[in-house]
């Protein structure tokens, strides 16, 4: 079976890992900021 | 890391007593008022948002591997947060989601406790603990 994407070592798995971090970041912070802001 | 103790997060002291204080404010404080009080009712809330909020968001960030060690917070790291929270709480809310009100003074009280909580979490006297050793103060 040949992958649509090649496979990510290297470089680009550990900078497609940390995008991976901040978007969780991204994500959490906005959940959060509206927890804060309903809740308040 | 830098010459500080170590960051406890939701053990931090100061981020206990600013909780306890907003639930206080909250449960019982603010219903037994019999005048609206401007700072009881909104100001406060408002001061804690830096000391209460920051430790669970620097906490989820430690976990995920993106903040490098347990640094009490850092300048950049308030003021970067404060950056987001200045125009989510009093542009996006009030404007987009109709929800909280747009008062400039909010704005000032996020940067006062911010500034404060950077203080206190940076205070001198933490530089003579020693670093990775959970708070040991060094004979």
């Amino acid at each position: 079976m040949t992958p649509f994407l090649p496979p990510l070592t290297g470089h680009a798995a550990g900078w497609a890992v940390l995008a991976l971090k901040i978007v969780a970041a991204m994500g959490f912070m906005g959940a959060a900021n509206l927890v804060i802001l309903y809740a308040s | 890391m830098p010459l500080s103790g170590r960051f406890r997060y939701g053990r931090d002291p100061l981020f206990l007593a600013g909780l306890a204080l907003y639930v206080f404010n909250r449960a019982w404080l603010k219903p037994h008022l019999h005048h609206y009080s401007p700072f009881f009712h909104g100001h406060l809330d408002d001061c804690l948002l830096v000391p209460v909020a920051l430790p669970l968001y620097l906490f989820v960030y430690r976990r995920l591997g993106l903040r490098p060690d347990d640094a009490p917070p850092r300048w950049w790291e308030v003021a970067l947060h404060l950056a987001v929270w200045c125009p989510f709480f009093k542009w996006f809310g009030p404007v987009v989601l109709h929800r909280s009100q747009a008062d400039p003074w909010d704005l000032l009280c996020y940067i006062a406790g911010g500034a404060v909580a950077w203080a206190i979490w940076n205070r001198p006297a933490r530089r003579e603990l020693a670093p990775g050793l959970g708070g040991v103060r060094l004979p």
